[in-house]
């Protein structure tokens, strides 16, 4: 208790310890923009604060999705032949085709989360984004690419002082990038990253998978770790400190049976 | 926060916007300067966000709710600049953070360790550390602003501490073979 009392009064002391005013030069800067600038409408705000937030390839299937609506929609009203022959069915786009099974709207019913979790898992927290995606990485180590990342998940289930479980999906634009960031994820667990043992036994889950044991994560001296990828997605099921194999094995194979 | 000020500047006056930049900037920029371990960043962060908030003050349905609304700014716009970061070579500035006065209740050590764990810390990480404990918020405070779940605030914190914690302790331990610690 003492320990993390004075860790936090040690953080705090560090960030005290820096700039407290603004300079104005910064200040007139904005206000020369304001200057030049109009306010915008409130809704107009609103509905840009919808895409704020969204990973690149997000915004690109909702703004395909757009297109398809609006196309629709013209020809719901205009009709299909005014203005010359009707649509000809289309071939599928190259892009659709690389394009990885699962998007992000699937993260949520794959890990285990408060509303699917079965009886006897509780889900303690949960992670989004860049933040979940490196949670299994070590801090310092070489960085993951992010170019075709698009989105990640973790809950922390069943936590005690002592250990527990951990549920993660890292969603990649195509299945190639999934299984680059596989073989990232499968290294940095291994002899080059945590130093965990690897089974020699492949745990049979998804298209490729791997597990360890050991040491990771900063936290417990003993974890236990399933890492399997299933087409655009890379999954993990964890064990940390005092944990049950067969219940770590269980949430391995039930997440792996909700990409089935 | 004076809410008629905001009232003002929400109608468009530029010159109650005016004041009120002033009286926002040292707080916007002291926390973008933690987030970002960067003077000329946080600057710039400050800049972009003074903007933001004049264009997006209709928006705002509660005027006195600014404050949040602008750390909510402020912590996308270092999301960003982060981002932008990331994607240049890595510079790293240990010492001296500009602007910074040397704490005697730090050894300087312990300053670099941090810093050098910290810049280690996913944008997300760094603002819900910076905001508990440089602003002082509380962790619903912090999930307003963040727009996030508490529990997922906590757990951003929870593994900050983690990372910068694990991270001193790599740094405190003796090397004992080429580029490893025990």
């Amino acid at each position: 208790m003492n320990r993390s009392r004075d860790f936090d009064e040690t953080l705090r002391d560090w960030l005290d310890d820096g700039a407290d005013h603004a300079p104005e030069r910064f200040i007139w800067a904005a206000l020369d923009d304001v200057e030049r600038s109009a306010q915008r409408g409130a809704w107009r705000v609103s509905l840009e604060e919808r895409f704020v937030n969204m990973k690149p390839a997000v915004l690109v299937l909702v703004t395909t999705a757009a297109i398809i609506v609006a196309i629709a929609t013209y020809q719901l009203v205009v009709g299909p032949n005014v203005g010359g022959p009707g649509p000809t069915p289309s071939p599928t786009p190259s892009s659709q085709s690389e394009a990885g099974r699962f998007s992000a709207t699937d993260l949520p019913s794959i890990i285990v989360t408060a509303a699917n979790a079965p009886e006897g898992l509780a889900v303690d927290a949960s992670e989004f984004g860049e933040a979940a995606l490196l949670v299994p990485l070590r801090p310092g180590g070489p960085p993951i690419d992010q170019a075709a990342f698009v989105d990640a998940r973790m809950t922390n289930i069943n936590s005690t002082e002592t250990g527990g479980y951990v549920s993660w999906a890292a969603l990649f634009e195509t299945a190639a990038a999934a299984e680059v960031a596989f073989g990232y994820i499968v290294n940095e667990h291994g002899s080059a990253g945590w130093e965990m043992e690897r089974s020699s036994v492949d745990p049979g889950l998804g298209d490729e998978s791997a597990s360890f044991t050991g040491a990771a994560y900063n936290i417990f001296p003993t974890n236990e770790t399933y890492l399997w990828r299933v087409d655009n997605l890379v999954l993990a099921a964890v064990g940390v400190g005092d944990f049950d194999a067969g219940q770590v094995r269980s949430i391995a194979d039930l997440m792996d049976s909700r990409t089935q | 926060m004076d809410r008629s000020l905001v009232e003002q500047a929400q109608r468009g006056d530029r010159e109650a916007f005016t004041r009120l930049a002033f009286a926002m900037s040292d707080r916007l920029f002291a926390v973008a300067h933690r987030i970002l371990r960067d003077f000329d960043a946080a600057g710039d962060a400050l800049q972009v966000t003074l903007l933001r908030m004049w264009q997006d003050l209709p928006s705002l349905n509660d005027p006195t709710r600014i404050e949040a609304w602008s750390y909510r700014l402020l912590v996308r716009v270092c999301y960003d600049q982060l981002r932008k970061q990331r994607r240049k070579a890595p510079v790293l500035h240990l010492l001296p953070l500009d602007g910074a006065v040397e704490d005697p209740a730090i050894s300087i050590a312990e300053r670099e360790q941090l810093e050098r764990a910290f810049r280690q810390l996913p944008s997300e990480q760094r603002a819900a550390i910076v905001l508990q404990y440089y602003r002082d918020l509380t962790l619903p405070e912090i999930a307003e602003i963040l727009q996030v779940p508490v529990g997922t605030v906590r757990s951003r914190i929870h593994y900050a501490k983690r990372a910068l914690r694990a991270a001193m302790e790599a740094d405190a331990r003796p090397t004992t073979r080429e580029g490893r610690t025990a």
